[in-house]
């Protein structure tokens, strides 16, 4: 399972303990141009594909006139279009009690990048305001505290925690937002707080002081603004892995629950039948690749752009 | 040294008295335990006799010390879905679960390694390219549905490899490489950055003026120089080898700990989770102290922070 390495590749990054950078470096100015113009059309058709998804997603309603949960027994198991027995009022085939399986993977689309944003909001929410509360305030507990219940969480592998909560507080489309959310606090929560801490000792939060500048106003126009592009690079890199790790657990019984359209419970529920509609699962498992394949992209090329240093250093 | 060892190791006990201290807040998420050991026409009183028998009716504080107790005895409780003690369980199939462990992160290794390798040495190269393609590519490839497609090519179509079980070799393969697969990407961009800046080095640049032949220069000067930060992505992948394998043995039916464990978690049998979380975590706090003490071996500076 992919995204967890993802995590710990992030991890790794926000607590500063790995030794080598992971790979974002070629985009270094030593790039021949070739090499730079490839990249910029393999960006340039990771946006293009994204953009036609979140389209696809939010118009899911106009572009199939199926509906994800309506079942006809009579059109069941219809394999995609273009093979010898498809229709091509189902272009993507049927499952096993007859709904359209490319009207569910649309939906399925739309629910993972609901989920993956959702999730980015809240943990994103919960890890900022606990970096900057114990970067800018330096208080000494809370970053005591806030620290003790990173490292007690990171000693819990991602899936295990969240599959032992899910199943404690029972698993549904909500608690899967915020179980994925609030466990991914802590890597939003160690960058920040870093990122805070250097800020803090610029000259021109001195000055902002020395006018009179309330707290307040130094947080917001003075600290997160500068602490934004951080941000910015957590969440492209982040939200992919979210969306992975929701598809896991969806996968695993304890996330999305049927009949609802889902990525992951759709590639669980084709399973049985993988040898007779090899679609049910091939198709969902593609898209799902599709979609966190355009965002990790995305995310390399703006964690490069936004993140001078690690230009620098590659060279 | 040995005082940085006492340091890491009692900080790591606190760490997992915080990680018994959520497994604990999971039995209170669950609801009711006691309602749940009796039927549902239960009267009152035989749920309160319950209640007091497992000690339900103390304070939450007292009822925490207590499971901290039993824990440090090893005792988790009876499993109710084997009666049996939830540690035997695990320890049972411990063996199994690291022998499949073992082998995932070795492919990891054996595909991982030669890509990052042949990238660095090509640099810039399609070669280099198609070894960072592949990386991308395996980051993006949800493992539980790579799984799936071995099963229906390799096991169901091909008939090459078992589909489930345990047994022989034959049976380690498709849930390894399911292990192996987020490990791969990590180790090959690693491995490729890692090598590339040790190429650059004098050192490099002096085997090769004592006219030491490129693949000597290589295997003595630059691998062991570049590793290091290879075996550090390996100990942050210890908890996503631990998380892989449970959905390999699920996908697989492979009987060790991860499937025990995720059976354990579909029917609440709350002893055999508790059991199960914190072995791993103490799993994975061990890996990476021992990482952190072959630093501190290897470099003083690491012992003094």
């Amino acid at each position: 399972m992919s995204p967890l390495a993802a995590v710990r590749r992030a991890l790794a990054a926000a607590t500063g303990r790995s030794i080598a950078d992971d790979g974002g470096e070629p985009s270094a100015p030593v790039l021949s141009s070739g090499r730079g113009r490839r990249r910029r059309i393999a960006v340039v058709l990771a946006a293009c594909l994204l953009g036609v998804m979140i389209l696809a997603a939010v118009l899911a309603p106009l572009i199939t006139w199926h509906d994800p949960l309506d079942t006809d027994v009579v059109e069941r198991l219809h394999p995609p279009a273009w093979s010898t027995d498809g229709k091509l009022t189902n272009l993507l085939g049927t499952d096993s009690i007859g709904r359209d399986l490319f009207t569910r993977i649309l939906y399925g689309i739309r629910a993972s990048l609901v989920i993956g944003f959702a999730a980015m909001l809240v943990g994103g929410g919960v890890g900022v305001t606990a970096g900057i509360l114990s970067g800018y305030y330096d208080g000494r507990i809370a970053a005591f505290v806030f620290g003790r219940v990173a490292d007690i969480q990171q000693a819990i592998p991602f899936v295990v925690l969240a599959l032992a909560v899910a199943a404690s507080v029972g698993a549904s489309f909500r608690n899967l937002i915020l179980i994925l959310g609030v466990g991914s606090w802590l890597f939003y929560f160690r960058i920040v707080r870093g990122e805070v801490l250097a800020i803090r000792e610029e000259t021109y939060i001195d000055a902002a002081n020395a006018i009179g500048a309330s707290n307040l106003r130094i947080l917001l126009r003075h600290l997160l603004p500068n602490v934004f592009p951080s941000i910015i690079v957590i969440v492209t890199l982040f939200v992919p892995r979210l969306i992975m790790f929701s598809a896991a657990l969806s996968f695993l019984g304890l996330g999305v629950q049927p009949p609802n359209p889902e990525l992951g419970l759709m590639i669980s529920e084709g399973r049985e039948l993988m040898q007779q509609a090899w679609w049910l699962t091939v198709l969902p498992g593609v898209a799902l690749a599709l979609i966190v394949l355009a965002m990790n992209t995305l995310g390399d090329w703006l964690r490069d752009q936004l993140d001078p240093t690690q230009r620098i250093r590659a060279s | 040294m040995a005082r940085f060892i006492l340091r890491r190791l009692s900080y790591n006990v606190l760490v997992l008295v915080g990680v018994l201290f959520f497994v604990h807040g999971l039995l209170l998420a669950t609801g009711d335990p006691a309602a749940s050991l009796l039927p549902i026409d239960a009267g009152e009183e035989a749920i309160d006799n319950i209640r007091d028998k497992h000690g339900l009716n103390d304070p939450l504080p007292v009822q925490f010390v207590k499971f901290v107790g039993r824990v440090a005895q090893g005792d988790f409780g009876d499993s109710w879905q084997h009666s049996r003690p939830a540690l035997e369980l695990i320890l049972e199939r411990a063996p199994a679960s690291l022998r499949l462990g073992l082998v995932g992160l070795g492919i990891a290794l054996v595909v991982g390694t030669p890509l990052g390798a042949l990238a660095a040495i090509k640099k810039g190269t399609w070669i280099d390219q198609s070894a960072r393609f592949v990386a991308v590519l395996g980051q993006a490839t949800p493992g539980f549905w790579l799984g799936i497609m071995l099963l229906l090519i390799l096991g169901v179509r091909l008939e090459l490899l078992p589909i489930s079980g345990a047994g022989d070799w034959r049976h380690l393969v498709m849930p390894g490489i399911v292990i192996a697969l987020p490990t791969i990407p990590s180790i090959v961009r690693i491995f490729r950055s890692s090598l590339i800046g040790v190429l650059e080095r004098d050192y490099v640049r002096t085997a090769r003026a004592k006219g030491l032949g490129g693949l000597r220069v290589f295997r003595r000067h630059v691998t062991r120089n570049a590793s290091i930060p290879v075996i550090t992505v390996i100990s942050f992948e210890v908890g996503a080898i631990l998380s892989g394998a449970l959905i390999a043995e699920v996908i697989f039916a492979y009987p060790g700990v991860g499937r025990l464990a995720y059976i354990a978690i579909l029917g609440r049998d709350l002893a055999l989770v508790q059991a199960y979380v914190v072995v791993v975590s103490v799993v994975v706090l061990t890996t990476n102290m021992l990482l952190d003490l072959t630093y501190a071996l290897i470099d003083p500076r690491v012992r003094v922070r």
